[in-house]
């Protein structure tokens, strides 16, 4: 019987420990969220557009293009899909930002350029598959976006965007 | 057959798996449709152990990638487009058009990933 309350009393112990410091760290995450996520994102969206330029000027032009068919109507000798995706956490400041915006309406900044971001790298990882794979153009390119949540954090929180894009990879003749 | 059961498919062969064509045009550049064979789908439901969930909470604290999950839906696709070729392969056919692709958030924790397109013989 000693036992018994001797490891239910740790464990009690340790499960306060554990909701005591999630209480200290939580603040403290989300101070640092506000001040360094939009730091970081724009940081990596300066990346990319270095990534996309150079890509672009490799191919002379954007290779992407969401008609049916190649820009000048080029004959076609191989085509293959390709896909990619980027699943993107929102970020507490962000997620906490457009809370407060649903209340007062209003364009959020901050969400757009994760957005991009996201978007952006999708469509960048094509351009690289379709110069890797030594392809002329990608045609027929789709962008979906959808909502997935985590099993973890109930409520509103942890919900991530998902993002898509594919299409399909041509060489010309 | 029209709606195969999992246990049903065809296993494709890896030279099946190597010639079969998958486009999300609606014609297969350079080659001419002689037989369509219907609407051929796959679709998987996948979700991530706790202990990458968790870390993919914390990483959302400041928001970007989540590498795990990003694998974790890439993955998913490909099993699901894999289904998608199988069942066109067991109708015969040479190559699937039209290839279109849905997500679904069916559960916390859980999503459904569906690929679809039309199943045909090219010459």
């Amino acid at each position: 019987m000693e036992l018994f309350w001797q490891i239910f009393l740790s464990l009690s112990l340790l499960l306060a420990a554990f909701g005591i410091a999630w209480l200290l760290f939580s603040p403290l995450a989300f101070i640092y969220s506000a001040f360094f996520s939009r730091r970081k994102h724009s940081k990596m969206l300066d990346e990319l557009r270095e990534r996309i330029g150079l890509t672009v000027e490799k191919f002379g032009r954007d290779p992407l293009t969401n008609k049916k068919s190649p820009t000048f109507g080029e004959e076609i000798s191989e085509a293959m899909y390709i896909q990619s995706n980027y699943v993107l956490g929102p970020g507490w400041f962000n997620q906490f930002i457009a809370g407060f915006h649903s209340l007062i309406g209003g364009q959020i900044n901050s969400f757009d350029d994760i957005l991009t971001l996201a978007r952006q790298n999708c469509l960048q990882s094509l351009r690289e598959q379709a110069s890797e794979g030594g392809y002329d153009e990608v045609i027929n390119v789709r962008l979906e976006t959808s909502r997935i949540s985590a099993l973890t954090g109930g409520k509103s929180q942890n919900k991530f965007i998902e993002i898509f894009a594919y299409g399909t990879a041509v060489k010309y003749s | 057959m029209l709606m195969p059961r999992q246990s049903d498919r065809y296993n494709m062969s890896e030279q099946e798996a190597i010639n079969i064509i998958m486009v999300n045009t609606e014609e297969v550049p350079g080659k001419t449709i002689t037989k369509t064979l219907g609407v051929v789908s796959g679709s998987t439901v996948r979700a991530k152990h706790v202990g990458k969930d968790i870390f993919a909470g914390l990483k959302n604290i400041v928001g970007g990638e989540l590498g795990a999950y990003t694998e974790l839906l890439g993955e998913s696709r490909d099993e699901a487009i894999q289904r998608m070729l199988q069942e066109a392969v067991g109708r015969g056919a040479n190559a699937v058009v039209n290839v279109r692709m849905a997500t679904s958030a069916i559960t916390p924790g859980a999503s459904e990933i569906l690929a679809y397109g039309t199943a045909v013989v090219v010459e």
